[in-house]
């Protein structure tokens, strides 16, 4: 038995029948069996009906359309913090491996990957918007009230992406073709760009599919501090309020968004990379 | 689509020759020993660990005694100063790293279980039962962990066990990918398929051949686990879905310290870093046991 | 309109005594500018039949009531110019305003009024707050355009309080009831002060200003329209993103700031302070009498006796709100000050109540066993997202009463399953507040009508009166007698009994006197508040701007 009964939660603090009650399971098809109502749902979501919410008697997929363009330019604009800190801060540190640059940023990057979501967000928000008032606090629009939740979530994700790129690098660089590109006396920045980079990129891209499903957990958190509108709050609300329309969707949306993502990258990195053939024994290995 | 592998640049212990393993073991320890990031790591874990046996003996307070010294600032009396209700923080945060390192381990043990068993019998059985694995491994690596924390914490009612096991669900993937992927090299291996050859039963298999080759490898997910277990139990807190008061989990400490970081900033610092410094200390322990198991970090 | 606060006491007399001046203070109002305005819940909708907790808050800016009561319960018109009852409190009749019209053109009428009465007791529309506080309502007759008469089955004497209250008597246009239907909950047509323009589901409500407004109830300062072009009414469930929002320039004013930054705020001269007392039932806990061992007279007194209020309010308000002794607040028409007599903090006769009902550790293990049955507690608190002081209040509770040996378990549950735990029994404490403006607040937590039983679901937040059943019925019987008496002094009087009983059984557990509080930027002047604590903008401007 869940600590909430969806019908109880439709109700709660007003004045209730029995009838009331059963005729609302009746109506949300709380009545029939779970695998019942799994296949009904499918049916549905198939058709494009993502049913009405229990709490706001809303389409579901009203609420989500509503929000989703939120949590995807939050989303966005992290993962291009991710890109443009991670990478380069990677990169840099792979090249001047075993200096105070390498060492210092990996103190940083150490630092920052064990550190709390909500902790960093909290200082950062009373730093930055209370502090220093150089962005919003909640507000609903606008470049600036992104800036410093995709500053939040993308700086996180993009610690461990200059870990993944340095080791990759490091491995790349230590390849031979690298050092007979060397040898040849290309430019440095060359090899880092050309044969480094290139290479070294297929971990880093598939990282960064993984780093999907992390970063729409990030956004429950992110979204929170920041109270900030987007699948994240909703989320957490649907929880609360055991909306289970509303959380079905949200989490279908998530899958989705990650199966979508890694299909993509998955497609650039053989793309990228002719060794990689796609047949199905392969994948199975 | 389903190109299910390690994405970490994890080990997979390459042990071809069974009976070198004593110098195996010798190079390891100096590949560890020589790192310096790995010997802080476990440093830092090892003076967890012992806070947490001998928190008894280390706290200067009782961690749920009240007084009336409301929220003072860290003074000699109270290094990290005092809580809403006047009981010692630095009490707190040392009865603290019993939850928290109880819950990172206890989540961990949970993942492990769960992938272990998911990953071995994909790995070891192939065909439709590995199918079937790699699709209940991808569908659940496509929900954020947190999310699923969060509906499995909710559903069944927030407590230290409920926590542990929402966030081992929420991460056994990351297992279950690993152990599969090991198993499905490992069981095309000459020995094993003696073994087999020989009459050897899928058990016997299992635990004298696979399972000690994955061990390491194991190890190394297992450390990196814990602190991102110990971070998802914190959030689990921060969003009023963990530990029930007045359990002195690190998690809540911060999440009820938040309300008056303004006022009394050591109140989130404190058990914020406590956080901050376990996870380090496990991530660097967990590095430096991956470069010196992985023959690739061996330069 | 309101100076800004240092003690609490100095609060409540300037409330009482600043309406007046505030005509003086807002001599020369500065039109123009947007008010935003963060509170912590979205509302869940904007009509009266889904009226709910947080339904005022936002609906009172596009709906006006009949009538509106002050801070101090007095009532004024609004919708309504006047009213009265016949002796019994059976039929009131009500003269309406002739000059309002809603935000869609339409006239305001005695129809609309007797339409939306019929709607609240559809059952379609079944369950809303307005059906229960007017449960023995029978219906409407249209004297004329202006005038109706309300009738009700049995004596309503509470009414004379619930016209004041938007969740029953916030009148929308009926023309636009006609071709919206329920949409109207989520684009209201009313005749308020503000029109409604957008809501962002889980971020924010704009309102604008209605330019036509010219029937302001007589409490407020400007009974025309609203200096202000528009407010926006933010959700931001974080206490201290609230505060954060303040404090940068994003939010002009805030509900309910966290207690710890309230102190903060008060002695920074770029804020103002407001505090409202609650009336009802403030911030409390009440007994399942029906559960081992909350069962037992003793332990309930115990319990009582055991808590130090002082400290409560020190740690987890930061002595921002005031020890409460009585079930129902002061500051409630129907207080009965001798309630104060059976609470207070002594540690000593606590213990001794326990040792008399036979209470002793048999087992050394510092818990105290009645029949060898250990006396352990359920507690139950409620937190949002963000947490309350609830917590620190249970821990406070749980160390005072380890040291009158009864052990309690604290449990945290979203504010949700407050209906839920208390139908599932499972509790021994259940904490709530339920600030009402009359003293029948009772009813809805002791009167054994509202238990949920098989077949009845009552208003969830239920206190179950199983333990003595000779009390309960002379409790349901003087609560019942207080709902229906026809006068004030009659209902004062059977409430004020009803207070005695269930100070003598020990039935609660009052813990702080609470109040909504505001804090806003010195620049906002003008908002007034009535008896609910929720702001009214009609008389706000924005100084400077």
């Amino acid at each position: 038995m869940l600590p909430g009964d969806p019908v109880m939660h439709m109700f709660a603090g007003q004045y209730v029948t029995a009838e009331n009650m059963a005729l609302a399971r009746e109506t949300l098809g709380l009545d029939k069996p779970i695998y019942i109502r799994y296949f009904e749902w499918l049916l549905r979501i198939m058709q494009g009906d993502f049913g009405t919410s229990i709490v706001s008697k809303r389409p579901v997929a009203d609420m989500i359309l509503s929000v989703l363009p939120r949590t995807l330019e939050l989303a966005v604009a992290a993962t291009l913090v991710t890109v443009v800190f991670g990478i380069p801060a990677g990169v840099l540190a792979a090249i001047k491996k075993n200096t105070w640059v390498d060492s210092a940023l990996m103190v940083v990057v150490s630092l920052c990957v064990a550190m709390p979501l909500f902790w960093f967000g909290l200082i950062a928000l009373l730093f930055f918007s209370v502090e220093l008032r150089w962005f919003p606090v909640a507000a609903n629009a606008g470049w600036s009230s992104l800036v410093l939740p995709a500053f939040v979530l993308g700086l996180q994700s993009a610690c461990m992406i200059a870990r993944l790129t340095r080791s990759s690098m490091l491995q790349v660089l230590g390849d031979e073709y690298v050092t007979t590109a060397r040898s040849k006396g290309l430019s440095p920045w060359r090899v880092v760009t050309v044969h480094g980079l290139r290479n070294a990129f297929i971990p880093i891209l598939t990282l960064l599919g993984v780093q999907a499903s992390w970063l729409l957990g990030g956004a429950v958190i992110t979204e929170t501090v920041f109270a900030r509108p987007g699948l994240g709050t909703m989320a957490v609300d649907a929880i609360r309020q055991m909306d289970f329309p509303v959380l079905q969707a949200v989490v279908l949306i998530a899958a989705l968004t990650y199966t979508t993502v890694n299909l993509v990258i998955d497609l650039m990195n053989a793309a990228l990379d002719p060794r990689i053939v796609y047949d199905t024994e392969a994948s199975k290995a | 689509m389903s190109q299910v592998g390690p994405t970490l640049s994890l080990p997979v212990v390459d042990q071809t020759e069974v009976h070198a393993r004593t110098t195996e073991f010798q190079i390891i320890r100096r590949n560890f020993v020589k790192n310096r990031g790995a010997i802080a790591g476990l440093a830092i874990i090892l003076a967890l660990v012992f806070t947490a046996i001998f928190a008894d003996v280390l706290a200067p307070y009782d961690p749920i005694e009240q007084s009336r010294a409301f929220m003072e600032p860290p003074s000699a009396a109270h290094l990290f100063g005092t809580d809403a209700l006047g009981r010692d923080l630095l009490s707190r945060v040392i009865y603290g790293a019993r939850v928290s390192l109880a819950v990172g381990l206890g989540a961990v043990l949970i993942a492990l279980l769960i992938g272990m068993f998911v990953g071995l019998m994909g790995g070891y059985f192939g065909g439709r039962v590995d199918a079937f694995v790699v699709m209940v491994i991808d569908t659940f690596m496509s929900f954020p962990g947190l999310l699923v924390a969060m509906v499995i914490a909710a559903m069944l009612g927030s407590s230290l066990p409920v926590v542990m096991l929402a966030i081992g669900i929420g991460e056994f993937t990351l297992f279950a990918r690993l152990v599969r992927s090991v198993v499905y090299t490992e069981r095309e291996r000459d020995f094993v398929l003696a073994s087999r050859s020989l009459g050897a039963s899928s058990f016997h298999i299992l635990i004298t051949h696979i399972i000690p080759n994955i061990l390491p490898s194991l190890i190394v997910l297992v450390t990196l686990s814990i602190g991102n277990a110990i971070l998802s139990a914190a959030a689990l807190g921060f969003l009023g879905l963990g530990a029930q008061p007045p359990t002195p989990e690190w998690g809540n400490l911060v999440n009820i310290g938040q309300e008056y970081m303004r006022e009394a900033p050591w109140l989130v610092w404190f058990p914020g870093l406590a956080i901050v410094a376990t996870v380090l200390g496990a991530n660097m322990l967990g590095d430096g046991l991956r470069d010196a198991l992985d023959p690739k970090h061996r330069r | 309109m309101i100076t800004r606060s240092t003690t609490v006491a100095a609060c409540m007399i300037q409330l009482g005594i600043l309406h007046s001046a505030a005509l003086a203070q807002t001599a020369q109002p500065k039109p123009g500018g947007t008010v935003r305005f963060a509170i912590a819940e979205e509302s869940r909708g904007l009509d009266p039949l889904t009226a709910h907790r947080r339904f005022s808050e936002t609906a009172i800016h596009v709906h006006d009531g009949l009538a509106l009561f002050d801070t101090a319960n007095k009532p004024f018109g609004s919708l309504a110019k006047e009213w009265s009852s016949n002796p019994e409190a059976t039929e009131y009749t009500i003269k309406l305003r002739d000059d309002v019209t809603f935000h869609d053109g339409t006239k305001f009428n005695a129809e609309s009024v007797k339409a939306h009465f019929s709607r609240v007791f559809d059952k379609q529309y079944c369950c809303n707050n307005g059906h229960q506080y007017m449960n023995a309502y029978v219906g409407t007759d249209i004297i004329d355009d202006y005038t109706i008469k309300v009738k009700f089955s049995k004596p309503a004497g509470t009414f004379a309080f619930y016209i004041g209250m938007l969740d029953v008597t916030g009148i929308p246009s009926n023309a636009a009831w006609g071709s919206k239907g329920m949409t109207m909950n989520r684009e209201p047509v009313g005749a308020g002060p503000f029109k409604f323009v957008s809501w962002a589901p889980q971020s924010n409500m704009k309102f604008a200003r209605n330019p036509d407004y010219k029937w302001g109830s007589p409490m407020l300062a400007n009974t025309g329209a609203p200096y202000l072009d528009g407010l926006e009414v933010k959700f931001i469930a974080n206490q201290a993103t609230r505060v954060a929002c303040l404090e940068s320039g994003d939010c002009d004013i805030i509900k309910d700031p966290n207690f710890a930054d309230m102190r903060r705020l008060s002695s920074n001269p770029a804020f103002e302070v407001v505090k409202i007392p609650q009336t009802g039932m403030p911030y409390s806990f009440v007994f399942n009498t029906g559960r081992f061992p909350t069962d037992q007279l003793a332990v309930r007194k115990a319990i009582n006796l055991a808590i130090d209020r002082e400290k409560i309010n020190m740690a987890a308000f930061r002595g921002e709100r005031r020890p409460l002794y009585s079930t129902l607040a002061p500051a409630t028409p129907e207080f009965w000050p001798d309630a104060t007599k059976f609470i207070y903090y002594n540690q000593a006769e606590a213990k001794k109540a326990l040792a008399d009902a036979g209470a002793k550790d048999s087992n050394g293990d510092g818990i105290l066993e009645i029949d060898n049955k250990p006396i352990e507690i359920d507690l139950y608190i409620f937190g949002n997202r963000d947490n309350n002081p609830s917590v620190i209040v249970a821990e406070s509770i749980q160390s005072d009463l380890k040291a009158i040996g009864i052990s309690t378990r604290i449990n945290v549950r979203p504010w949700d399953d407050q209906s839920a735990v208390a139908m599932r029994e499972e509790h021994n404490l259940i904490n709530f507040d339920m600030p009402l403006p009359t003293g029948s607040v009772l009813n809805v937590m002791f009167n054994s009508r509202e238990t949920p039983k098989p077949g009845r679901y009552g208003m969830s937040f239920t206190y179950v009166q199983k333990g003595n059943a000779a009390v309960s019925a002379e409790l349901d019987t003087l609560l019942d007698a207080g709902d229906n008496a026809a006068t004030f002094d009659d209902r004062k009087a059977k409430f004020q009994a009803a207070q005695k009983l269930i100070s003598e059984n020990y039935l609660g557990v009052p813990v702080v006197q609470g109040f909504t509080t505001y804090v806003m930027i010195k620049g906002l002047k003008g908002v007034a508040y009535n008896n609910g604590g929720h702001a009214l903008f009609n008389s706000a401007y924005l100084e400077g701007k």
